[in-house]
Order: C-alpha cells, then sequence, then structure tokens
C-alpha cells in the first residue's frame, strides 16, 4: 500500500525541526540582549510576571467570591443542607447585627421573613419536605424575634410599620399551618 | 513604562516561539547544512531583535521577518559561496541527508521517503516547489504564504492542490 504524500512530508519535517539545545540557547542569548537594550534587569521580568499572575489570580478570585457570595445571599435555593447556606446564615446574621434601631430590625426581619417564605413555597413545590421543617422553625424563630421589636416600636411614629408587621405576622400563620 | 518593556518582551517571546521553527528549515533548505542553517538563523533573530522595537505589528510579521531572512541568505552568499542550494539539494549526493537523518541511518523507509519527495519535488516547476516547499516541509500556512507571495489565499490552496495532485500520480 502506497504511503500518502502527506505522511511523507509530515515524517521529512518532523526531522528538520529544530534542536532544543539551540532553539533554548538561542532564545536565552535573545532575551539577554534584549534586556541589556532595555536597560532593565532581568530579575525584575521575572518578579513583573510573578506579580501579573498573583494579581490576576487575586482579582479572579475576588470575581468569584464575590458572585458565589451573592448568589447565596439572594438566591431562594441556597437552603438548609445546600453548601452555600453558611455563607447565606453568616451575612444575615452580619446584617442583622448592623441593625440598630427597632424599626431598622423590624424592616429587616420583614425581609427574612419574605425571603423564608419563599424557600418554603419553593421546598413545599419541589416535594424536598425533609428541608420543609427547618424552614419553618426559621420562620418561627424570626417571628418571635419581631415580636419582640414590634413591641418597641412607638404607636404613633411607627403606624404603619406596625400594620405591616401585623399583616405578615397573620399570612405567616396560615403559610406555617 | 515597565510596564511596556514588559509586553514588549511578551510579544518578542511569542514572535521567536512562533517563527523559529519555520526559518530554520527555510534557511535549511537553502544551504543544506545544520551548523549552517543555525548560525545563519541565530543572526537572522539578532537581526530581528535590533529591529523589533521600530517593527509595525499591525503589519505581517512572517513577510518582515522574511524579508530580513532573504536579505541575510543574499547577503551570506555575496560574502560567501554556498555550499548547497536548494537545486543542488535537489541535484545533490545525498551526502547532507546522511548528515540530516544521522539518527535515522540505517531505516530503510525512512531513506526511502527522502528519495521519493526528492525526486519529485525535482520534477516540478521552481514556484510550484516554492510553494510545496513554504507550506508542506517549512511549514508556513496558506495565510502566511499569501503574505509572502502578495497571491490570495484561495489561489493558493487551489494551486498548491493541484500541484499535490500532480505529485500524486507521479508517485
Amino acid at each position: 500500500m502506497k504511503k500518502p504524500l502527506s505522511l511523507r512530508f509530515k515524517k521529512i519535517r518532523r526531522c528538520l525541526a529544530v534542536r532544543s539545545a539551540f532553539k533554548n540557547g538561542l532564545h536565552n542569548h535573545l532575551l539577554a540582549r534584549f534586556f541589556a537594550r532595555q536597560g532593565v534587569s532581568p530579575k525584575w521580568y521575572h518578579r513583573h510576571r510573578f506579580q501579573r499572575a498573583a494579581v490576576l489570580l487575586a482579582a479572579f478570585l475576588v470575581v468569584l467570591s464575590s458572585g458565589v457570595t451573592a448568589y447565596a445571599y439572594t438566591s431562594v435555593h441556597v437552603t438548609d443542607g445546600s453548601a452555600l447556606y453558611p455563607i447565606k446564615q453568616t451575612l444575615e446574621n452580619v446584617e442583622e447585627k448592623m441593625q440598630w434601631s427597632p424599626e431598622r430590625k423590624a424592616t429587616f426581619y420583614l425581609k427574612i421573613l419574605d425571603r423564608r417564605s419563599s424557600e418554603l413555597t419553593m421546598l413545599q413545590n419541589k416535594n424536598r419536605l425533609d428541608q420543609v421543617d427547618s424552614v419553618r422553625a426559621s420562620i418561627q424563630r424570626i417571628i418571635i424575634k419581631l415580636a419582640g421589636v414590634q413591641s418597641q416600636l412607638d404607636g404613633r411614629e411607627h403606624g404603619q410599620l406596625k400594620q405591616r408587621i401585623q399583616r405578615k405576622l397573620e399570612t405567616l400563620e396560615h403559610t406555617i399551618d | 513604562m515597565l510596564f511596556k518593556k514588559a509586553r514588549e518582551r511578551r510579544r518578542f517571546e511569542k514572535f521567536y516561539s512562533n517563527n523559529i521553527d519555520k526559518i530554520f528549515r527555510f534557511v535549511f533548505f537553502r544551504v543544506g547544512d545544520r551548523t549552517k542553517a543555525e548560525e545563519l538563523t541565530a543572526e537572522i533573530f539578532m537581526k530581528a531583535l535590533e529591529h523589533f522595537g521600530t517593527y509595525d505589528p499591525a503589519k505581517s510579521t512572517t513577510s518582515w521577518l522574511m524579508t530580513i531572512t532573504k536579505n541575510h541568505l543574499a547577503n551570506y552568499w555575496r560574502d560567501t559561496k554556498p555550499m548547497v542550494s536548494v537545486d543542488a539539494w535537489l541535484e545533490g549526493d545525498g551526502a547532507e541527508e546522511a548528515y540530516l537523518f544521522g539518527a535515522a541511518q540505517g531505516q530503510q523507509k525512512r531513506d526511502e521517503d527522502y528519495r521519493i519527495l526528492k525526486e519529485l519535488l525535482a520534477k516540478l516547476r521552481d514556484d510550484e516547489r516554492e510553494l510545496v516547499t513554504l507550506h508542506y516541509l517549512v511549514g508556513y500556512n496558506y495565510t502566511e504564504i499569501a503574505e509572502l507571495t502578495g497571491q490570495s489565499e484561495g489561489a493558493l490552496r487551489v494551486t498548491v492542490h493541484r500541484i499535490i495532485k500532480k505529485l500524486r500520480r507521479q508517485l
């Protein structure tokens, strides 16, 4: 059987490869001349190369971690048992600690209750009943906290907020039941 | 400023790694001697480095480097009578092949390949042989050859295809 022409050419070309010792030697020699011409120490380039890689890696990690964190914080799919759930919990705890006044705390708990309700609905829709109980327990804990904050609110100043809390608590009663 | 220099260096390194094999093979097919080809290739890249700062990256690197190579080879031939030219290589007694394929000596199959290709290439016209050598032996792609010859890439593909068909018939 005749050997294809392209294969014959390829074989010859492979035999004509540059010796790696020559290739590397010339590369180093050219670089040395390059450094001399630029008036820069070769050490600087090596350091710069490392620094550049480190900056790129750090930037990549920052983007990746902020993306993951944002997803963990906002997604209703991150629930108890999920790998990202600890991130979500930590962020919520930090956020809770940052609410100084009873009014801001109440607003925060209402937001969290909305989020937990969405998670509960999602879990029920997906029939993941094993996690439903944990979300329900979490809602109850927040309701207790919210009730505590509600009593600290001044009736005249925060009438609207108190009404919102009342409506939310009534809605949640049905949801939890 | 320093970042610009670092960018320049990366550009030169890329340029070097993309072209070293091709230039070496191109020079080898002109001088027919590995040691001489290495020496000339090194000198060509030294020249390229000297003018690298003034070279416009928007233009084709292939034709820029090929111009340097051809000028350098012309100077070399002007100063010293060439030991082996392309034609001499094709008509040669095989002494340089023995040197080149030193590792393959005794391997009849490879010698046979080499002999057949040499015979086939010798039957081609100069321009045809140049195209086949540039593409199949030196390793340039059609875009690069188009830049070197000034022909369109499509036309080159058709021409090379026809030459290869012609060679196959003679095989």
